[in-house]
């Protein structure tokens, strides 16, 4: 990590205690640079989702500092809804508004928060739309697509905000094998374009072949971090388990 | 026809927005356009004039365009100078029901336990007979002063009593009846009728010594007659009048009247209803008629029954009012065959100066041969009172659904307010607990409108409000020209209100089907939660609850029948009003019903129609690809 380029996005000592006790981070702190993309993997309950959905506040932090640039995002003076369109964000469960088009869904956050006039929102919109491969199905409503098709679309949406991190919360989780592939050729075009990211996911194939810097986390912490070559080589005993787990 | 279709996108969004300004210049025109009257101000052939007292009034006299006297229960005795505008109280020196009261040059009342009061024209005073039953009736042939005079008076049991100058004789072992006798009338001194239970009419010619039976016509000999009158014919040579007509009145809407032809003296020949029509219309009581001649007179009775005949009884005007539905009328009195007055039970009086006669309607009281021709007939008023309803119902039901999306977006929020409790911990950090105004606000509105019923809500808004100042005119908003009735601005708060309680529970539901992940999703891409709300989540759950919308809709359409219980013209309060008039309850309840029934079904499809145009394609049970 370099000196020179600030980091996109810095998370500080960041605790989460739910109400209830559950105490599901317990101190993780990393920063994510300019086009580089975070991996972070880990076993259920680790608590890596829970870390993805405070950097865009859809979880409030106990503790810790998360900061955009230099903004601290879960500061209370904050305009959370400007920080918002900074940041895109990608669900497991994909999450496109259903009574909406395809093209409607895109272009809603361009013309209610961006105040982009139709003409222009429909412009970008189509443009992103074949970036992830769905020109024909902009006139499409998400009911009538495949699992796939409804994720690319979802990417979509969120990058046509033109946001400054992208954030993936197991993004092929919820889809057949045949379908990841489509998905994760999306993502790696973003890559590609230089988007920074950071990605929650199970598809440690896919975390060595795009990731910039890996995380493992185990019960709320960060066990293990490191370049993709940590995956060849764990150190602790933990993520061994875990990866020879995973590669069962 | 869905809206999946690729060259549909536009137009489906449009046409739909079509729709929704149709149906918005649809509510202003209705919300602006003429006005109607409020029912409680039609001019009518009577006016009422009411005596503020809970005592049912037993008997009318007019004494001349503008006097009358009225008599009732517990003693009570009234005199009127200005048409019934003012009433005051006279003296009566007793408690008991007084029944009847008469004139010739005195007037004479009498009532329970043998009362008899004569009012020498200061006081009334006290000739009550020793001995006698409760007095029903009186009839004063001649009266020169007490000293000089002939009365007769009728009671139960078969009693008639006889003033001759100087004491009571009772005659009621001549009468040769056990039957009360409810009335009694004689036109001169010697010629008399009496009438009374299980169809008793009594006839004498020599001054009551002597009584006979007149057989009442076949038809008629089981119901009690009420009231009788004779009406007589006085020569110019001839000091008293010789009997030309009596008319009976009684039970079951009879009105019976007899002539004598030639030498055959009255009683014998009786005029009857032809068989298949009865032209009073009525099963109701008739208790007293009143007239100028045995071609017009009116007659009242039960169920707010007032009639006037001009052609001898064939055919009758009805004159009921609506506002005296329930009530029973006892008594009427004319002078001069155009002023009269009119007394019921509970203070109720009416007063004329024309006839009785509406002078915008003359509709006679004819009845109607078939349901088609009574449809025709009732149409007109049916359809200005569907046209009221609909009145009602649009804008409540777009009041409803506004406070509904309203209240429901407040209790799913999430804005908490901390309120601190008493003083901070020792370690400096408050003891606080959240709270939602809005959601407690939310809470406390369709707490309040769906745990009371409906009826009691309109009656608070219409009755009680205006007590404490506030009329639901919206004068100040509107101005003095355009100002709303109040029963109909009422009426639609009220609805409105309740409507709202209803609707904001069910869009509550529908948000809270919809995936919390919605709302995430929308957040992330930077909308706000009300954009969110707007542009996500509402959409969504409407389209989900629009079945139970709809069930609430038709809810509020027939609830609407409620409003005719403050006064204003819907369609049940129509129905009602053509009952009073015509006495058709079995037809016109059944139009009634047929026109909620057109209502409700047009309403039902045109939900039916939305929820398919609305669907969205891909989504839910029973959609397509």
């Amino acid at each position: 990590m370099s000196e020179q380029e600030s980091p996109v996005i810095r998370v500080k000592n960041l605790e989460k205690i739910y109400t209830g006790g559950v105490h599901a981070v317990k101190g993780v702190s990393f920063d994510v640079l300019p086009k580089k993309v975070v991996v972070i993997i880990g076993s259920s309950g680790s608590g890596k989702s829970t870390v993805l959905r405070c950097i865009n506040r859809l979880i409030e932090p106990t503790e810790g500092e998360i900061f955009l640039e230099d903004v601290q995002i879960n500061s209370p003076s904050t305009d959370i809804n400007e920080i918002r369109s900074e940041i895109g964000m990608v669900f497991q469960s994909f999450e496109l508004f259903m009574h909406l088009k395809v093209l409607d869904n895109v272009t809603l956050g361009l013309t209610k928060v961006r105040g982009y006039s139709k003409g222009k929102a429909e412009d970008i919109a189509k443009d992103v739309l074949a970036k992830v491969d769905m020109s024909d199905k902009i006139d499409v409503y998400p009911g009538q697509l495949s699992g796939g098709q409804k994720q690319r679309v979802a990417i979509a949406r969120s990058l046509a905000m033109n946001p400054k991190v992208m954030l993936f919360d197991e993004p092929t989780s919820a889809l057949d094998p045949e379908l990841i592939g489509s998905v994760l050729e999306s993502i790696k075009g973003l890559v590609a374009d230089g988007m920074t990211m950071v990605i929650v996911t199970h598809e440690i194939g896919f975390a060595k072949e795009v990731g910039d810097w890996i995380i493992y986390m185990d019960e709320g912490q960060v066990v293990e971090a490191g370049p993709p070559e940590i995956i060849g080589e764990p150190k602790t005993e933990r993520m061994k388990k875990f990866l020879g787990q995973i590669l069962e | 026809m869905s809206c999946g279709k690729i060259s549909f996108k536009n137009s489906c969004e449009r046409s739909f927005t079509i729709i929704f300004y149709a149906l918005f210049l649809l509510l202003l025109l209705l919300f602006l356009g003429p006005n109607l009257e409020a029912e409680e101000d039609i001019v009518t052939g009577w006016d009422q004039v009411s005596i503020l007292t809970d005592n049912d009034l037993n008997d009318v006299l007019a004494l001349n365009e503008t006097a009358a006297f009225a008599v009732g229960e517990n003693g009570k005795i009234y005199q009127t100078l200005d048409s019934g505008g003012n009433w005051s109280e006279e003296t009566s020196g007793t408690i008991q029901d007084l029944n009847a009261i008469e004139f010739n040059n005195q007037a004479i009342a009498v009532g329970d336990s043998g009362t008899v009061l004569i009012n020498d024209g200061v006081a009334w005073i006290d000739n009550s007979i020793n001995g006698a039953g409760n007095l029903y009736d009186l009839s004063i042939p001649y009266f020169d002063s007490f000293a000089d005079s002939v009365i007769f008076v009728s009671g139960t049991g078969g009693e008639i009593w006889k003033w001759n100058n100087s004491s009571w004789e009772d005659l009621s072992n001549f009468t040769g009846t056990t039957n009360d006798i409810y009335s009694v009338d004689f036109v001169n001194r010697d010629e008399g009728f009496a009438v009374g239970a299980d169809g008793l009419i009594i006839a004498t010619i020599d001054g009551g010594l002597s009584w006979e039976v007149r057989d009442s016509p076949e038809d008629f000999r089981e119901f009690s007659f009420y009231d009788v009158i004779i009406f007589g014919y006085k020569g110019p040579n001839d000091d008293e009048a010789s009997p030309v007509s009596v008319i009976i009145v009684g039970e079951n809407g009879t009105v019976i009247q007899s002539s004598g032809t030639g030498p055959t003296a009255i009683g014998y020949i009786w005029k009857v209803p032809s068989e298949n029509s009865h032209p009073t219309n009525t099963t109701s009581t008739i208790k007293s008629i009143s007239g100028s001649s045995r071609f017009k007179f009116w007659i009242v009775g039960d169920d707010n029954f007032v009639a006037l005949t001009e052609d001898g009884g064939n055919s009758f005007y009805n004159q009921s009012q609506s506002q005296n539905l329930g009530s029973d009328f006892t008594a009427v009195s004319f002078w001069d065959s155009y002023f009269g007055f009119a007394v019921g039970e509970e203070g109720t009086v009416m007063y004329t100066d024309r006839e009785g006669q509406d002078p915008r309607i003359l509709d006679t009281a004819e009845s109607y041969d078939t349901f088609w021709e009574y449809a025709k007939y009732a149409f007109p008023t049916l359809k200005e009172g569907m046209y009221n309803t609909l009145k009602i119902i649009v804008l409540a039901i777009f009041m409803g659904f506004t406070i509904g999306v309203t209240l429901a977006v407040f209790k799913t929020s999430q804005f908490n307010v901390r309120i601190p409790l008493s003083l901070p911990k020792k370690d400096g950090t408050w003891n606080y607990f959240n709270i939602n105004p809005l959601k407690i606000f939310a809470t406390i509105y369709t707490d309040i409108f769906r745990n009371t019923p409906l009826l009691v809500q309109f009656f608070f808004i219409y009755f009680g409000l205006v007590q404490v100042g506030i009329d639901l005119t919206f004068e100040s908003i509107l101005g003095p020209e355009r100002a709303l009735e109040r029963a109909y601005g009422s009426a639609v708060v009220a609805l409105g209100l309740n409507s709202g309680a209803y609707q904001t529970e069910i869009i509550r539901s529908g948000i809270q089907a919809i995936p919390s992940g919605q709302m995430e999703a929308g957040r992330s891409i930077g909308l706000t939660y009300l954009q969110t709300m707007r542009y996500v989540v509402l959409p969504q759950a409407i389209r989900i609850v629009i079945p139970p919308l709809g069930n609430e809709t038709i809810n509020l359409v027939l609830n609407s029948a409620l409003a005719s219980a403050i006064g204003f013209g819907e369609l049940t309060r129509r129905g009602k009003l053509l009952i009073s008039l015509t006495f058709e309850t079995f037809w016109t309840w059944t139009l009634v019903l047929m026109f909620y029934f057109v209502i409700t079904y047009t309403l039902a499809n045109i939900l039916k129609y939305l929820e398919k145009r609305l669907k969205i394609p891909g989504l839910g049970l029973g959609g397509e690809e």
